[in-house]
């Protein structure tokens, strides 16, 4: 077993296959707690985490606050809507303003690309990317990770298929590249408009046909169509993609008869997965989102480690 | 954890009853995690019974400084309101820095902060034995 020696999580693409594993072997004693009568136990107490994200989410921020609250720490969040960014602060000075104030650990959600990482570089709190852009968005694939390890064993020798906007998807890339890393074959199907060629060159298989894709994988992991991200032209119509796209109990039937199948939620239902299938025997997907507060557990844990700022520097 | 799975066994065999068994991680509950440079590895907790009004017995191999038996304590409070709680422990080695003593000790082995007990059980590492070592600094 390796020690975490890191600042900050910000991505998947630079970590090691020992580090990914690390966090996935801490959630698991992490998801434990949650069904304990009393759900605290005081290992971050005295640790302050502040949440600012800068673009919508409910489910992200409320596990990572829950996940910093049954660890004992104290979780702000920060609304940025109503905070002073409206009036013109920068991403810098919010960042040192709240440093100053004593902040542990932040967690950042930003529309821009790299945001997070630049006030990794800013700020000596630990810094977590809870989804930057088009990029990256580490600990959903961490959770999904997770799902998986707990319902197939291992990862490593599974065929994945990542289906739909592949384009505008950070929980893509970061699947990809923590996936791959455990050393699982991965499959991304969408649109030729939302699955760029490029994606071969992260070491995975693009397919445009659905049926072709999901046939014997042990794994579908459906992504939301990013209704707010499309861009005109991309899509004919929503009809059609999910007319040639959506996950129906038909097109599952496919895959393997044990496959497992995901979702990052909010789903649109009728969209991109269909109802049946969402709510199937084979769909983790809300216990995808208690994984979701264990793995953040997990991170918070990791990342608070001692004296830190002495051996780092 | 070898040990507790013994004396659950000898209790089976000279009261005829087999009492339920379960085992403590206490990482998160230690108190010396900020004066570590890393962050120790988590390891599963498994207590799948309640604890509530019932008569505990906590296992370790060696009593030292007492302070993880406190935060076994605390754990073991956040899971319920046990009725009692003993602790039984195979070596006592001395050196408290907290008030807690133990209700049942294998044997006292006096000794130096310079010296490490290593406890070995056959399930584990194939033979039964409590070695005194050196530190090595």
């Amino acid at each position: 077993m390796i020690n975490w020696q890191r600042k900050d999580l910000l991505g998947l693409q630079d970590l090691t296959a020992d580090e990914i594993k690390l966090i996935l072997d801490t959630a698991g004693p992490m998801k434990e707690i949650l069904f304990r009568p009393i759900k605290k136990v005081p290992v971050l107490r005295g640790k302050t985490i502040v949440t600012m994200f800068y673009e919508p989410s409910t489910r992200t921020r409320t596990s990572f606050e829950l996940a910093g609250k049954y660890l004992s720490a104290d979780t702000v969040n920060l609304a940025m809507s109503t905070s002073s960014v409206q009036k013109g602060e920068s991403l810098k000075d919010t960042a040192l303003t709240i440093e100053a104030m004593g902040a542990d650990i932040l967690i950042m959600r930003h529309e821009a690309t790299g945001a997070p990482h630049f006030m990794a570089k800013t700020v000596s709190s630990r810094v977590i990317n809870a989804g930057d852009g088009m990029h990256e968005h580490p600990t959903q694939a961490l959770l999904d990770m997770f799902t998986i390890m707990e319902k197939k064993g291992s990862i490593e020798g599974l065929s994945v298929a990542i289906l739909g906007d592949i384009l505008h998807s950070r929980v893509a890339r970061s699947n990809i590249w923590g996936l791959t890393k455990l050393g699982a074959k991965v499959k991304v199907v969408g649109p030729r408009t939302l699955l760029p060629e490029q994606f071969r060159q992260l070491g995975v298989e693009t397919y445009y046909s659905v049926e072709e894709a999901i046939k014997d994988v042990d794994v579908i992991n459906v992504l939301r169509l990013q209704r707010e991200r499309q861009k005109k032209g991309l899509l004919p119509s929503m009809r059609e993609y999910s007319r040639l796209y959506c996950l129906t109990r038909e097109r599952l039937k496919l895959a393997k008869p044990d496959a497992l199948v995901l979702h990052p939620g909010p789903m649109n239902r009728g969209i991109e997965i269909a109802s049946d299938v969402a709510d199937g025997l084979q769909a983790a997907i809300e216990e995808q989102v208690t994984n979701g507060v264990a793995v953040r557990m997990a991170i918070l844990y990791l990342l608070m480690g001692g004296n830190r700022d002495e051996v780092a520097a | 954890m070898p040990l507790s799975e013994r004396i659950q066994a000898l209790i089976e065999e000279i009261e005829g009853e087999s009492l339920p068994l379960g085992i403590l991680d206490i990482t998160l509950y230690r108190d010396d995690l900020t004066t570590l440079a890393y962050q120790p590895i988590v390891h599963k907790t498994e207590v799948p019974f309640n604890l509530e009004g019932k008569k505990v017995i906590l296992i370790d191999d060696v009593l030292y400084t007492g302070r993880t038996v406190r935060a076994a304590l605390d754990a073991l409070m956040d899971m319920g309101r046990p009725a009692q709680i003993q602790l039984a422990v195979l070596i006592d080695r001395g050196h408290r820095e907290l008030p807690i003593r133990a209700d049942y000790v294998g044997k006292n082995v006096p000794t130096s902060h310079k010296e490490i007990i290593s406890v070995e059980v056959k399930e584990i590492d194939g033979k039964d034995s409590v070695l005194i070592l050196e530190k090595v600094e």
